[in-house]
């Protein structure tokens, strides 16, 4: 509907474009009216809140000429990722209107969403003088519609990311493993990796971390027993048995097989022991398969192999991957709201897209022109195939959608952390995990 | 007093005055205005609890169990920095060839920024590449310690971590108390044939209980106000094993938005301290001078 709505202005702007020049038989009166509609934002100053990136760096080093093409003002302050929901928060409920636009994980951008602090974009995809920047249909769909809510966009997908299972190749083949389609078989490879190799190399690493750490990695372990976070009522269901057995998986394949220090493991440590060679498999991000295949960083290269994250159950509620996208939001207390969307439309589009690969190592890009160009595939050809079939099967209900997800998320964590450690059972650690969920969710 | 004198004296005290008790009083009123009511940055409404957040805190597990932590964290560091620092600043009084150099050196973890050597430890710690581990390796004591990863051993890995950064400044505080004490006593007691530990035990110790009183109540207060350490090195974690008090106020107010619970915290933990250290402060500190 919304789509065919946007054909038919899009048809109608061109149609009235042809009139225009018709009328007044004269070329150069195009040009004079695109010059007219830039000077309308000229001289107009806008902030951006970035995150960490190399999408932001990127950005950083393509601004000016955005800035020449239409005299807006854009100032980007980037900060650590973690920052951004504290920050962007204590702006809109101080309603400053400091920050434009901001850009962060969709888990926050619906919180966002729901506390009404972010403008939907349609008006501004359907006009036609605004929307010459967006290709709506370039965006990767599952990134594209995770940002949807009631029929109505609120954020332009910049980047994003699905999670897949990483095994070491040429141990594999060594010891005569096939690759885990079953978290059984995974259990099964992790055991025979620590007891060929006495321990030197650990079976499997994950991340341990109490909070989204921990959590991001077990959601795909939850969603792979066929267990899911909430019941079709709303209602926390993370003590429901499928997930005391993922739970009960997830702890035991740590502690028998996994690394020395595995409870304190986030992203950057779980990836680091894997690059330098000291485990044999692991399942996190598809970012960490740019990092894999960096000779500057990896002493793995070449020697990884790629594969969908297992699943246990044959009737799967959820889904192992996840998929996760981050964007950026207009907020409602801009006053240059116009102005923000055309830097937002243009930051996104496809030419940047494909400018921001060359400047910066980035697999997370959105734009289907960019992936499917020869930088993307030279770059990250080895793994590329199985991110793509990852992204789309990504499971967009991986993490609770609910607006106090980070409250849900610190939850639950302490219950993986309680259990990986042994300091409680997966019942009684999720039990209690699950009623203080359930009371945030009334 | 000279009337003239007493307007003159206001004209230079109330500014000041009015800005400080301004910006204490507003910062303050509006800690407590979120108190009593129910504000979470995700939720546009907020309405009055009035007491509604305080009688939470009575009865929330995770904030006792986090009090129960923060209490052995300050105890045993802080215990620990005391008697450190007392033996490094005896030992240093002496008079020898490098004792300027070694004084200056040992200042260093101190002026170090806590998330620096938060950091620093955390490589140490780390249990596959880092120097503990390696150095008792080499010793045959094992090299496969998790010390931030056992539940029985994160707070204490910590607390190694805040004994590192923090003996120096008892030490300074000491050492300085030492060198102004008076000659006289020790001559005397020399004069009467006393022995070191005489000598240590009935002058050093009662001269310098002041000093090191002072320093202890420096170290708990800023020991409570631990943050950065916890949050680059264990963010609370393992298992909540190191949830302190402060980690779990600010784990509710920037990670749970749930800012007005986290104002009633703050707001107790400082009633709280403030009536322990009126009442430390009046009946040990000023009383001994």
């Amino acid at each position: 509907m919304v789509r065919t709505f946007k054909k038919a202005s899009v048809y109608t702007f061109v149609a009235s474009m042809l009139l225009v020049s018709a009328c007044s038989n004269n070329s150069q009166s195009d040009n004079a009216k695109s010059g007219q509609e830039n000077a309308k934002y000229k001289g107009q100053e806008i902030t951006a809140l970035l995150e960490q990136h190399p999408t932001s760096n990127a950005l950083q080093k393509m601004l000016p000429e955005f800035e020449k093409e239409t005299g807006i003002k854009v100032n980007l302050e980037i900060i650590p990722e973690g920052d951004i929901p504290p920050k962007a928060l204590l702006d809109f409920s101080s309603k400053t209107g400091r920050y434009d636009i901001v850009m962060a994980d969709w888990i926050f951008g619906q919180g966002f969403q729901n506390g009404d602090y972010i403008e939907p974009l349609n008006h501004y995809i359907d006009n036609p003088s605004l929307n010459k920047n967006y290709n709506g249909d370039d965006f990767l769909k599952s990134y594209r519609e995770m940002m949807k809510k009631d029929g109505k966009y609120y954020g332009l997908p910049v980047y994003g990311e699905s999670t897949f299972f990483m095994y070491r190749k040429d141990l594999f083949e060594k010891y005569g493993i096939q690759v885990p389609k079953t978290f059984d078989d995974l259990m099964n490879a992790a055991k025979t990796i620590h007891d060929k190799t006495n321990g030197d190399i650990a079976g499997i690493t994950l991340r341990g971390q109490q909070g989204i750490e921990a959590v991001y990695i077990w959601a795909g372990i939850l969603g792979g027993f066929g267990a899911k976070w909430l019941d079709d009522k709303g209602k926390s269901a993370i003590a429901s048995p499928e997930s005391i057995a993922a739970t009960k998986f997830y702890s035991d394949l740590l502690r028998k097989y996994g690394p020395t220090g595995v409870a304190n493991f986030g992203w950057q440590e779980n990836r680091l022991l894997f690059q330098q060679g000291k485990a044999a498999m692991t399942i996190d991000a598809t970012v960490n398969g740019a990092f894999n295949e960096d000779p500057k960083e990896s002493s793995i290269v070449g020697k990884v192999g790629y594969a969908p994250v297992p699943v246990q159950s044959q009737s799967l509620k959820g889904k192992s991957s996840s998929l996760d996208s981050h964007g950026f939001y207009l907020s409602k207390e801009s006053k240059h709201k116009e102005a923000a969307w055309l830097f937002m439309s243009w930051a996104t589009n496809k030419e940047q897209q494909l400018k921001s690969l060359k400047l910066e190592p980035n697999c997370g890009i959105t734009s289907i022109t960019a992936i499917n160009s020869p930088e993307f595939s030279q770059k990250f050809g080895t793994f590329k195939d199985v991110m793509l079939e990852a992204i789309n099967n990504g499971n967009p209900d991986y993490l609770p959608l609910v607006p106090n997800i980070n409250e849900v998320i610190n939850n639950t964590g302490i219950a993986i952390s309680k259990s990986l450690l042994g300091a409680s059972t997966p019942e009684l650690a999720l039990k209690e995990a699950n009623d203080k969920n359930n009371d945030l969710l009334k | 007093m000279d009337k003239n004198l007493r307007v003159k004296q206001w004209i230079w005290i109330g500014p000041p005055l009015i800005m400080v008790s301004l910006l204490t009083l507003v910062v303050l009123s509006y800690a407590v205005y979120l108190g009593v009511h129910d504000v979470n940055l995700l939720k546009k409404n907020f309405s009055y609890t009035g007491f509604g957040n305080f009688v939470k805190i009575w009865h929330d597990a995770r904030a006792w169990s986090s009090v129960w932590k923060t209490v052995k964290f300050v105890f045993i560091g802080t215990l620990l920095e005391a008697i450190l620092g007392l033996a490094l600043a005896l030992y240093l009084h002496k008079d020898f060839k490098l004792r300027k150099i070694t004084r200056s050196l040992l200042l260093i973890p101190m002026i170090m920024t806590p998330v620096v050597s938060a950091l620093i430890w955390r490589i140490f710690y780390d249990p596959y590449s880092g120097i503990i581990n390696y150095l008792l390796g080499i010793i045959g004591l094992g090299g496969k310690h998790d010390w931030l990863g056992n539940p029985d051993m994160a707070l204490y890995s910590l607390i190694i971590t805040d004994i590192w950064q923090w003996t120096p400044f008892v030490f300074l505080i000491l050492a300085s108390g030492l060198d102004s004490l008076p000659a006289e006593p020790y001559e005397a007691a020399k004069v009467d044939g006393a022995s070191r530990f005489n000598t240590f035990w009935h002058i050093t110790l009662p001269l310098l209980k002041p000093v090191i009183l002072i320093a202890v109540m420096l170290r708990v207060i800023d020991s409570i106000k631990t943050f950065d350490l916890i949050y680059v090195m264990t963010r609370g974690g393992p298992a909540l094993k190191t949830e302190t008090l402060n980690m779990y106020t600010y784990v509710q107010g920037m990670n749970n938005f749930n800012i007005s619970y986290a104002s009633a915290l703050s707001i107790s933990i400082t009633i709280v301290l403030t009536i322990l250290f009126v009442y430390f402060y009046k009946n040990v500190i000023a009383q001994k001078n």
